[in-house]
């Protein structure tokens, strides 16, 4: 029986109930999975398709004990719900999995077919028996990721830096590179395609208001209850803004889009302004004042007043 | 049958265009590998190989629609044309008065006609789905339902169908009656073969355009199509998920994976439900739109009163699972489902209705 | 103050009110320019004479860093300002407010900084140009 089988045993004699992750997801990856006994969590596992952020299902559970499985960056989301009284912290048993990186699984899929048979043991990915570059199928919120742990057979981690390792990366150098009209038009490109599915709410741990959520409200009006460009515009910038100071980057937004839209794009510049201006991660600190919610009277004078 | 060389479809689909609006499917730029129906123009790139997003549903309902638009006209003067000079000058002194009972006047403009539409590149699944909303959206003279907006529509779409020679793991539209040789809903399909396509004309439109100078005979045997994993016994659904209707910790243990995002609908080719709703633009003018809706969604039962008949996710779930194989089955006489695999391959959560639906037709073994 | 002292200002210019800048909701500048506003000011009292003690402080952040994100939507940070003035501070008002018009007059209509081809593309992949407005 695996280590983490056990620690899961162990926490569910306390909570009754554990979240963590089973083969058994569509395509042959890992699912989302609730064990209730001992038995239930013998089939726990964690690998690199164990991409889901698990505590997006933390506030739905509000009031009850419960162990979660979580990557460092989804031990973020559980700091920063803690931190907004969201979830009791007394209640919550992280069992927090050493993590190299995960993939994009949707990549890999859309590159070898759906259901593709993803193997991996750490270092070296294997689709469908063959070898493949594994730094192209990662995450690149992973490539980023600073809890990253030594992934290769040399103990370091891959260097991402100077080039960038994957077309998502690479899409960001792009979006960097353009100019502010240039941005917009792209804007308007990738909001063209949404469906207002609501996945980039849905998936996201933070967005718990979810049905009272202002995007759909009628009055006040935000949005409309059309679906075009204009209203996802609107709708992604209702997000990127009630976010500012609470994103842990956990990159859910994006991969939940079925569409393909990069969300994370925006929220990644805004956590980069947030940092440089308030010295400030979310999900770090659950005592931390977030930084929109403060000010410093001498501190703020960006405008020199 | 007919045949068709890869090289000379772009020329059939300019032709097609000069007369009609087409959509195929595309790979989006930027879009990590997101394949979409689009409005194809003459010159744009077309994929044929992945499996679109996205249904092709928009063509016959579309994401919004214009029901009618509409302007509020004041003081008695009839009122012709948009919000000109006359309107905004009118606007201005009597717009704090309470309406006048007298002089409003509503000024109804209609939306415009649909066009003539190809949709090209759809499978056999996705041809099905239209036929399965024709039941509840198109009977003209009929005893039915007759939804003008989607009959006008799609009294003018010809859709031209992609066989399956191949399938991947979601798939599973071998579950139903014809599988991949579903040729219900298609007017011709082009069956994959070496260089090109071999063509059969299903309906009278779609034979027509055989005729077309593209198209030459061919003594080419269409190639085997694909068969895709089977769930046994989804007709009998129909009879079993009444009785599993109050059990709503199975409900609950299907369901717990789902965020309640609504992709599973709105990538479905035959989910339907909509909104209609108004947009003001000031406060003169404005337009009644239908747009999709999801039964996923929180606020689609949610009464005025505050109280919502499908409080839980669980209580959703089970609606989606019901109508698509219970209810609409009853009503319609269709199941609400192709097998087109959309539902898994975009859901984040990586919840498989096939496993619901195995779970449904096993619960109700037991008992 | 500017009023009564009959000093020049802009005629394009349209003035909200609001009690406080605690009370501007940065997503009440971005709908201003969603529905096609050219520019947007925001003028508050000064830091340390908030009337609430601390709205303007709290608005400080927010205002700032919306001015940092602005790129990154596509918008151009010159269409929007955000400044402290006083109520007795009629010819500075004056000022800012022209300055500020000018500005936006000299950046012109929003959108004028996307580059033609790349708004046709936009627009061209827009699925729904067939059957329903893609754009408002």
């Amino acid at each position: 029986m695996s280590e983490l089988v056990s620690t899961i045993q162990k926490v569910l004699a306390e909570t009754g109930l554990v979240l963590g992750w089973s083969a058994t997801g569509a395509g042959g990856v890992a699912a989302p999975e609730r064990f209730h006994t001992a038995e239930e969590a013998e089939v726990a596992i964690f690998d690199s398709t164990c991409v889901h952020n698990l505590s997006v299902h933390l506030p739905r559970l509000k009031g009850r004990a419960v162990g979660i499985v979580a990557k460092a960056c989804d031990a973020r989301s559980i700091v920063e719900l803690i931190a907004e009284r969201e979830v009791d912290g007394d209640q919550v048993r992280v069992i927090e999995v050493s993590c190299t990186d995960t993939l994009d699984v949707k990549a890999i899929w859309r590159r070898y077919g759906y259901g593709a048979l993803i193997e991996d043991d750490g270092s070296e990915l294997r689709v469908n028996g063959e070898p493949v570059e594994r730094e192209a199928f990662v995450q690149a919120k992973c490539l980023d990721c600073e809890d990253r742990q030594p992934a290769t057979p040399a103990g370091k981690p891959v260097p991402s830096g100077s080039k960038p390792a994957n077309a998502r990366q690479q899409l960001r150098e792009d979006f960097q590179a353009m100019s502010v009209g240039e941005r917009r038009a792209f804007w308007r490109e990738q909001y063209a395609r949404c469906i207002r599915c609501h996945a980039c709410r849905e998936a996201c741990p933070m967005c718990y208001c979810r049905d009272v959520c202002i995007m759909q409200t009628t009055d006040p009006h935000w949005t409309g209850g059309g679906i075009n460009t204009a209203e996802a515009e609107m709708m992604q910038l209702i997000r990127v803004n009630h976010l500012a100071g609470r994103c842990t980057a956990c990159g859910e937004c994006e991969r939940a889009c079925p569409v393909g839209i990069p969300l994370m794009l925006l929220m990644e510049e805004q956590n980069r302004a947030i940092e440089e201006m308030f010295d400030y991660r979310a999900g770090v600190d659950p005592e931390a004042k977030p930084p929109l919610l403060t000010f410093d009277i001498k501190g703020d004078s960006w405008d020199g007043e | 049958m007919k045949f068709i060389s890869s090289e000379k479809i772009p020329g059939f689909l300019e032709a097609l265009s000069a007369r009609s609006t087409v959509w195929a499917p595309r790979e989006l730029t930027g879009s990590g590998g997101t394949v979409m129906f689009e409005r194809w123009r003459p010159g744009d790139p077309i994929d044929l190989e992945h499996y679109s997003s996205l249904s092709a549903k928009d063509v016959v309902l579309p994401r919004t629609e214009k029901l009618f638009g509409y302007t509020y006209a004041f003081g008695g003067s009839p009122f012709s044309g948009g919000l000109g000079a006359s309107g905004t000058a009118v606007a201005a002194s009597d717009s704090d008065q309470a309406p006048a009972t007298s002089g409003e006047q509503i000024v109804i403009k209609p939306a415009e006609p649909a066009p003539s539409t190809v949709l090209f590149g759809v499978r056999a699944c996705d041809a099905k789905s239209i036929q399965v909303l024709d039941a509840l959206f198109n009977n003209p003279g009929g005893e039915g339902y007759n939804d003008p907006q989607y009959s006008a529509r799609r009294e003018g779409l010809t859709v031209i169908t992609l066989a399956c020679t191949t399938c991947d793991d979601a798939c599973f539209c071998s579950s139903f009656e014809n599988g991949a040789s579903e040729k219900a809903g298609s007017d011709l399909i082009l069956y994959p073969v070496d260089g090109g396509f071999l063509a059969e004309g299903v309906t009278g439109k779609g034979g027509e355009l055989l005729s077309e100078p593209f198209f030459e005979e061919s003594e080419l045997a269409p190639p085997p199509l694909a068969e895709t994993a089977v769930i046994e016994g989804l007709e009998r659904l129909q009879e079993i998920l009444p009785g599993l209707f109050d059990d709503l910790d199975f409900w609950e243990r299907v369901s717990e994976r789902c965020v309640s995002c609504g992709f599973c609908t709105y990538g479905c080719p035959t989910c339907h439900c909509f909104n209609i709703h108004d947009e003001m633009q000031g406060d003169r003018e404005g337009e009644r739109l239908r747009s999709w809706d999801a039964c996923m969604f929180a606020l689609y039962t949610q009464e005025t009163s505050g109280h919502n008949p499908r409080p839980t996710l669980a209580h959703r779930y089970r609606n989606r699972i019901n109508h698509k194989f219970s209810y609409y089955p009853e009503n319609q006489g269709e199941i609400l489902c192709t097998g087109c695999g959309r539902c898994i391959r975009g859901c984040p959560a990586a919840l498989d209705i096939r496993d619901v639906l195995r779970d449904a037709l096993k619960a109700a073994r037991k008992e | 103050m500017a009023g009564t002292a009959r000093m020049k200002q802009p005629g394009d210019l349209r003035v909200i009110r609001l009690p406080c800048t605690g009370r501007v909701n940065p997503l009440l500048i971005l709908k201003a320019f969603m529905e096609g506003a050219d520019g947007v000011l925001v003028s508050g009292c000064h830091p340390g004479d908030c009337h609430y003690n601390v709205g303007n402080y709290h608005a400080r952040r927010r205002l700032e860093l919306l001015q940092r994100m602005l790129p990154a939507f596509g918008i151009d940070p010159g269409r929007f300002h955000y400044t402290w003035v006083s109520a007795s501070e009629g010819s500075r008002w004056a000022g800012v407010v022209s300055d500020f018009t000018r500005r936006i007059e000299a950046l012109g209509k929003i959108g004028a900084e996307v580059p033609a081809n790349a708004l046709a593309k936009a627009e061209q992949t827009a699925m729904t140009d067939a059957t329903g407005k893609t754009t408002s």
